[in-house]
């Protein structure tokens, strides 16, 4: 899992940091294995900590790597962490974090998942970029 | 953290002090826990003005010291308190406490068992203990500190918790589950309103966990009646639906409530239809419907016909039931041979190349185990070429339908991924030439589809010539440098053309983000990949320190992810993801077996052993600096000029640095934070970037070397290469019992392996050595005398057992066994100092007879090329084999062939 995300993205974290998603919300972490058990792909989600706001999730991270693009991948691990957010957190909706520029993932959030723009937060990434705040709301589906 | 302790302490006579410093000790302990260090010092100071000897208060200066990086100095302090004041537990915790800080569970366990000795039921200390003991795996330790700490406080839920936990690990199922259910009963009575508190959402998942926590237990303790019972009774309170599904499932099957059993499955497939656990339980579930026999582990080629065929319509069926799914009929690919596997391939594929799936192949490999499916997807896939390749591009009727009649046009691109295919295809079966070719047919095609170069790169890579497969990658680097897989696929590459500089430079350009960059960033990371194929290439080209500093770096990383766990023990309790945790936990034992781990102790088993073969002058140069190098090579004269020089610059530098100091302090004194840290301290991988320091600290090689293969004999005893390093090890330790033992073991393991039959050629070697033997104990030459007839079999002399081995025919890896033959013969020659020519002639004609159309792989043949020094191999016989090597591979770089640089133009 470490591999492909150091692979696929500018945003990388050490192990520990895997661990705590693992053990923190067990059944928020999925990945991807090609037919040799190899991970191609992984989504690292976690519930939100503050308590005054709806319940809601959060997606830290998801990538597939670059050779296993155009099978749906990345949809189905979303999808997987939606539904486990809602049956374990009853979460309302999810959130998450996406470059500006980032026009194929935008593709799969907004067309295909439904997340909605919510806010811009500026200069989000380090190196200065703008993200784009989406959410997306369960009961809406 | 000593403050609990300390305020409860009541023995220890001589550590009174009078209530004046009494409370400044407390102040003391309350400055320690906020971390006001500086304050702290001079607190304990006070105390120890008047009253010098007071242990706890020198222990607490150390521990404070400790802190602030002043190791050495605390340790003296603590010991120094202890000396004065042995009956208190506080010195002994913070003894314990400073090996916690440098990692040294075992010291800092006994630590804490001296603290308890005084002060037995300090709960403070008996928590941290616990942490250390399960921590370092002490499992009975563990076990009794646990139950310990819920004797005395059963009113806390992380006590019982923990006690159920240490049960577990311990292997003691039904103890566990019996304190989580004493633990619920206390429950029960004191608070009635629990299962209708689900409300509070972090409730209602905490008690689901533990209700699933116990499910887990149970299940392991085989009791699948209970397990089915209590998920039918409980599932109202546990949220985790996925969990559940699949427990349940795999219950129902082990009680044999198979239909029940196959809905579930069917259920959960439903859900997840690529999961291949779910579909191989749903295979199994059919077959035992059907009174047919089960097959324990998913492998059709070990299946009678009768299973494969009964699978093969399972999978058509679901395969129909649910068509999104890819899982179904790839699967049906597995149970198929020839004409009903060519008839799904078609209908599989075709899609697939419609929609330009770049994994396409990948999904398919594992197929070309069976050299006959391999046939006929490559077939395949030049029919498609053919026929897409007319003028109205389209496929070819499907094989399985009657029709003939033209199906609809085809797009372009679908041509293009069958050629991608191809590539692809040809260079997995071993004809890289083909593979370039078509290769370059699909750049023509469309010279902007990076995925083409990416197979083209591959294939040049595979027939040696490693540096055009660099320039080629290259080319597809910048075709979207945006793209950081492409980056990192071409500073592999780089690495394995020996160019770490390119690689280190290339992938560099996406760690400029963050504080550290490049190479720090990418340790920061633990991007071990990198870090392994580095000190791989290091290792080639004899750079001993940078290679070492590599390796170094990676079993680091195997350290800190086993540290990582600690913080988790006490976490995991509060949080209740107990199950997870336990994963964890088994996970961590396992750690170091992963490949990543392994590659890197066998380098460094390699590295040293390297070493320790060079001759004391070699070894000695290795040990210096680039300055000290420079002066030794240097005459008398030129030495004095150098040392005056460099004296010049370190005046120079020393005056810069404590400019650039003095105005650090003083813009610190005038705005504070204004900019970011103008010091950050410098990363491991800055400190000593190359090595050296490293490799100087190694006293003996051979040692070292001998450390590292015993992790391997740990961690991966059923390695072909662990076995040859053992082997080498023993022999020159001059254990031939453990030698004997690897031999053995290596047969047993990888009886044609080239290494199999070095080893047993040299193991024959040293039984033929009389006065080698004849100084054994008569005890050890009894069992060597009873072992060697299982050896006996490979031959009756360490020759022999080398050309028997080379002259067996019948199967496809002749010039393998050949060459390997080639260099056991080399070997046995060196090692025996032999100068019979014949011998010789016969080991060169067996390293470069061999079939040139036979497959052979090229890193067989470059490693010859990279030990030439430990086969002994002349330059003139080195020239020789590279002239056998170009005939197969002319453009492997090893043997002169291919692009002669890598030119980044």
């Amino acid at each position: 899992m470490q591999a492909v995300n150091i692979a696929c993205l500018p945003e990388n974290y050490q192990m520990k940091y895997y661990m705590y998603h693992i053990l923190s919300w067990p059944q928020l972490v999925f990945v991807a294995e090609d037919f040799n058990g190899k991970v191609v792909g992984y989504v690292l989600a976690k519930m939100e900590e503050e308590p005054s706001a709806q319940i809601h999730g959060h997606i830290t991270s998801v990538a597939v790597l670059r050779s296993h693009r155009k099978l749906g991948i990345a949809k189905k691990l979303m999808l997987a962490a939606h539904c486990a957010m809602r049956d374990n957190f009853r979460a309302v909706y999810v959130s998450l974090h996406v470059r500006k520029s980032n026009a194929a993932a935008k593709h799969l959030y907004i067309d295909t998942l439904r997340y909605k723009i919510h806010d811009i937060e500026a200069k989000y990434y380090a190196d200065a970029e703008d993200a784009y705040d989406m959410r997306c709301y369960f009961n809406s589906e | 953290m000593a403050s609990k302790s300390s305020k409860g302490s009541t023995s220890s006579s001589s550590s009174i002090l009078p209530s004046k410093e009494q409370s400044l000790f407390r102040n003391l302990v309350q400055l320690y826990e906020t971390k006001q260090y500086k304050k702290s010092i001079k607190v304990a100071d006070q105390i120890l003005r008047k009253y010098p000897n007071h242990g706890e208060t020198l222990a607490m200066k150390g521990l404070v010291l400790s802190c602030i990086d002043r190791k050495s100095e605390a340790y003296e302090l603590v010991r120094l308190g202890l000396r004065s004041d042995l009956r208190s537990h506080v010195c002994w915790h913070v003894y314990g406490l400073l090996y916690r800080a440098d990692r040294d569970y075992k010291e800092a366990s006994k630590a804490y068992l001296q603290a308890l000795r005084i002060d037995k039921d300090n709960i403070q200390i008996l928590r941290d203990l616990a942490l250390l003991q399960i921590q370092n795996r002490d499992l009975d330790g563990f076990e009794s500190t646990r139950r310990t700490l819920l004797t005395l406080k059963p009113n806390q839920k992380n006590n019982w918790i923990g006690f159920a936990v240490a049960n577990h690990v311990n292997g003691n199922l039904n103890a566990a589950l019996n304190v989580l259910e004493t633990y619920e009963g206390t429950l029960n009575e004191s608070t009635t309103a629990n299962g209708k508190d689900s409300e509070n959402q972090e409730e209602r998942y905490e008690v689901s966990e533990l209700e699933m926590y116990k499910v887990m237990i149970m299940y392991e303790n085989g009791d699948y009646e209970k397990v089915y019972e209590y998920l039918l009774k409980n599932e109202s309170k546990m949220v985790d639906k996925l969990a559940v599904a699949e427990m349940k499932a795999k219950v129902l099957f082990n009680l044999e409530k198979i239909e029940d059993s196959i809905r579930a499955f069917d259920d959960l497939l439903k859900i997840n239809s690529e999961n291949r656990e779910y579909l191989s339980y749903y295979l199994k579930c059919s077959l035992r419907m059907n009174e047919m026999e089960c097959f324990e582990t998913w492998n059709p080629d070990l299946m009678v016909q009768e299973l494969r065929d009964y699978c093969l319509s399972v999978c058509d069926d679901l395969a129909i039931k649910y068509p999104d799914s890819m899982s179904f009929p790839r699967a049906a690919m597995e149970f198929s041979r020839e004409d009903a596997f060519l008839k799904r391939a078609d209908v599989f594929v075709r899609p697939l190349l419609r929609k330009a799936v770049p994994s396409l192949f990948s999904i398919l490999k594992h197929f070309y185990s069976d050299p006959a499916k391999a046939r006929i997807l490559g077939n395949l896939m030049e029919s498609f070429r053919k026929s897409l390749n007319q003028d109205s591009p389209q496929f070819p009727p499907l094989t399985s339908s009657e029709n003939t009649s033209e199906s609809n046009p085809e797009q372009p691109h679908v041509l293009l991924w069958v050629l991608y295919y191809l590539v692809l295809h040809y260079d997995e079966v071993g004809e890289y030439e083909k593979a370039i070719e078509i290769a370059d047919l699909g750049i023509s095609h469309t010279d902007s589809c990076i995925d083409i170069y990416l197979a083209k790169a591959k294939a040049m890579k595979h027939k040696g010539d490693r540096r055009g497969a660099v320039e080629i990658m290259n080319h597809a680097r910048k075709l979207d440098l945006s793209d950081r897989y492409l980056n990192h696929k071409c500073s592999k590459y780089a690495m394995q053309a020996d160019r770490v500089d390119l690689a280190e430079e290339w992938i560099s350009l996406f760690t400029r983000d963050g504080e550290f960059g490049g190479i720090q960033a990418l340790y920061d990371m633990q991007c071990m990949w990198y870090e392994l194929e580095a000190g791989d290439a290091f290792l080639r080209l004899n750079e001993f320190s940078k290679a070492l500093k590599r390796y170094i770096a990676v079993n680091r990383h195997f350290d800190d992810i086993l540290e990582d766990q600690f913080d988790f023990h006490t976490y995991c309790l509060r949080k209740v993801t107990l199950r997870s945790y336990i994963n964890t936990i088994r996970m961590e034992n396992h750690v170091k077996e992963q490949r990543y781990y392994i590659r890197s102790v066998k380098g460094l088993a390699r590295l040293f052993f390297r070493i320790s073969n060079e001759t004391e002058e070699q070894q000695m140069m290795r040990r210096m600096t680039v300055d000290e190098l420079e002066l030794e090579k240097a005459t008398p004269a030129e030495r004095k000029k150098i040392l005056a020089k460099r004296k010049k610059a370190q005046l120079k530098k020393d005056a810069a640095a404590e400019s650039v100091k003095l105005k650090a302090e003083k813009d610190e004194s005038v705005t504070k934070k204004t900019q970011k840290g103008p010091a950050r301290p410098p990363g491991w991988m800055e400190i000593d970037p190359d090595g050296i320091e490293l490799l100087r600290n190694v006293s003996d090689y051979q040692e070292e070397a001998f450390k590292y293969v015993d992790e391997l004999r740990k961690w991966a005893p059923n390695d072909i290469d662990t076995q040859s390093l053992v082997f080498e090890a023993a022999f020159r330790k001059q254990k031939y019992l453990v030698a004997l033992k690897s031999v053995l073991k290596a047969i047993k393991i990888a009886p044609n392996h080239a290494k199999t039959v070095d080893m047993v050629a040299l193991f024959f070697d040293f039984l033929e050595n009389d006065s080698l033997r004849k100084n054994l104990p008569a005890a050890v030459d009894t069992v060597l005398k009873s072992e060697e007839i299982a050896l006996r079999e490979r031959g009756n002399s360490a020759v022999d057992s080398i050309t028997y081995y080379a002259r067996r025919t019948g199967d496809v890896s002749s010039s393998y066994r050949q060459v390997s033959a080639g260099k056991a013969l080399f070997r046995l020659i060196k090692s025996r100092n032999d100068s019979n020519a014949f011998l010789r002639q016969q080991a060169l004609d067996f390293l470069c007879e061999w079939d040139t159309k036979a497959s052979l792989d090229v890193r067989e043949l470059e490693e010859v090329i990279f030990c030439a020094d430990e086969y002994g191999l002349s330059s003139s016989e080195l020239d020789t084999f590279r002239e056998a090597c170009k005939k197969k591979y002319p453009d492997g770089n090893a043997f002169g062939g291919g692009a002669l640089t890598i030119s980044t133009e």
